[in-house]
C-alpha cells in the first residue's frame, strides 16, 4: 500500500514536471507506465478516464487521479492529485519571474522553440495511443475521424462534440 | 495604499500604471479561480479568459496573452501555471497557493465522486455504452489538437527529425519519458541556437 502511494507519487511528480506543452504530452507515457508496467488499468480504462475527465469540468489530467484511485482507492486519488499539481505549481513559482524577464532571451527562445517539436511528437503518440485502444470498430472509427475534422475546422466548444459521441455510445451505435 | 505598493512592484502594473485597479484579495483569487474550475468544459483557456479578462478586469486582453507563452512554457497545465503566477503577483506565495487550491478544489472532488461512480457502476451495460461514447470524441479532441500544432510548426529538417524522434522513443520503442525529454530537449534547443546564429 504505501509503496504504492510513493510509486503514485514520485510517477505522478515526474509526470507534473515533464508536462511540456500541457499534460496531454504526458499521456502515452503515463499510459506505458500506469497499464504496461504496474497494470493498475487496464488500457481501455485508462482511454475511459482520460475520456470522462475531458467531459469533466477542470484542468486536463485529472484522469491521474482517477488511475491513482484504481491503485489505491481514496489515498491514492488524493497522492496522485497533489502530485500532479504541486511540483509544476512550485517550478511555476519560482521560475516564472525568472522566465518573464528572460522572455526573449536567446536562450528562453531557442528552449521554446526547440521544445515546440518535441511537445508535437509528444502528442501525436497520445493520439497514437488513443485511436489503437478506441477505434476497434468502424463506427467508432467514424465518429474519431468527423470528432477530429470538426474540432479542428471549427471553434465549436468541443463540449458539444463530447455529448453528441457520448448520445451515440448511449444509443448503442458503438456495440 | 500598500495593496497599490505591492502591485506597483509586480510587471503587470507596469501597462496599466494610471488608475491601476486595486489588488483583488486572497478571497477575491480563490474565488475567481473556484469558477475557472468548476466551469472549464471543454479546455479551461477560454473561461479562464473571460473570467480574468471580461468579467473582473483583472487582465487587459493583451496581458492575457502575453501571460500564455510564459504558461506554455512552463510544465504542467496552462490555467495551472496562470493561477500560480497571478496569484504571486498579486499576493506572493500565500496567493499563488491560495489561486492554485481554488482551481483545483471542484474538479478534485468531482474527480473522486466519478472514482466511487465507476467502482459501484463502472461495468454496468448503459455506462459501458456511454464510455464507448465518450472515447472517440476523446481520441478525436486530441487529433485535432495534433493537426492544429502541426500546421503551426515551422517547416525545418530539424522540427520534422524531432517529432518523429519523439514518436518512435515514446510510441513505438516505449522509452521513458524523462529519458526522452533529456535527450530531445537538449537537442532541440542546440538546433535552435545554432540556426538563430546563421539567421
Amino acid at each position: 500500500m504505501w509503496s504504492t502511494l510513493a510509486d503514485l507519487f514520485v510517477h505522478g511528480s515526474i509526470w507534473s514536471l515533464l508536462a511540456v506543452g500541457g499534460m496531454n504530452a504526458t499521456l502515452a507515457d503515463i499510459q506505458r507506465y500506469a497499464v504496461d508496467t504496474r497494470h493498475w488499468v487496464t488500457g481501455e480504462q485508462f482511454v475511459t478516464f482520460f475520456s470522462i475527465t475531458q467531459a469533466a469540468p477542470g484542468p486536463n489530467g485529472m484522469a491521474v487521479a482517477l488511475i491513482g484511485f484504481q491503485a489505491a482507492g481514496l489515498a491514492g486519488a488524493l497522492v496522485s492529485t497533489v502530485a500532479k499539481i504541486l511540483p509544476s505549481s512550485l517550478m511555476a513559482y519560482f521560475v516564472s519571474a525568472w522566465v518573464e524577464r528572460r522572455q526573449d532571451s536567446r536562450i528562453v527562445t531557442a528552449i521554446r522553440k526547440g521544445l515546440a517539436p518535441v511537445t508535437v511528437g509528444l502528442l501525436v503518440s497520445a493520439a497514437y495511443v488513443f485511436a489503437r485502444e478506441t477505434d476497434v470498430n468502424v463506427s467508432r472509427a467514424l465518429c474519431t475521424v468527423v470528432c477530429a475534422a470538426v474540432a479542428y475546422r471549427s471553434k465549436l466548444n468541443p463540449i458539444y462534440l463530447v455529448a453528441a459521441s457520448a448520445l451515440l455510445g448511449l444509443a448503442g451505435v458503438f456495440g | 495604499m500598500t495593496a497599490h505598493t505591492i502591485h506597483a512592484a509586480t510587471s503587470l502594473s507596469e501597462t496599466n500604471t494610471s488608475g491601476a485597479p486595486p489588488v483583488p484579495t486572497s478571497f477575491a483569487l480563490f474565488k475567481a479561480f473556484f469558477f475557472i474550475g468548476l466551469t472549464g468544459f471543454g479546455g479551461v483557456l477560454p473561461w479562464a479568459r473571460r473570467m480574468l479578462v471580461e468579467r473582473l478586469g483583472w487582465l487587459t486582453n493583451r496581458e492575457f496573452a502575453e501571460l500564455l507563452p510564459l504558461a506554455q512554457l512552463l510544465p504542467g497545465p496552462n490555467v495551472a501555471n496562470i493561477a500560480t503566477v497571478l496569484g504571486r503577483q498579486y499576493r506572493g506565495a500565500k496567493g499563488a497557493a491560495i489561486a492554485v487550491f481554488g482551481l483545483y478544489l471542484a474538479p478534485t472532488i468531482i474527480t473522486i465522486g466519478v472514482g466511487y461512480a465507476y467502482a459501484r457502476w463502472g461495468h454496468a451495460a448503459i455506462t459501458e455504452h456511454l464510455f464507448a461514447g465518450l472515447m472517440p470524441a476523446a481520441t478525436g479532441l486530441v487529433i485535432a489538437t495534433v493537426l492544429k500544432l502541426v500546421t503551426s510548426l515551422p517547416r525545418s529538417v530539424a522540427s520534422i527529425v524531432l517529432v518523429a524522434a519523439t514518436f518512435i522513443g515514446i510510441a513505438l520503442m516505449k522509452i521513458p519519458l524523462l529519458i526522452v525529454l533529456a535527450v530531445l530537449g537538449p537537442l532541440g534547443t542546440i538546433a535552435m541556437l545554432r540556426r538563430a546564429r546563421k539567421d
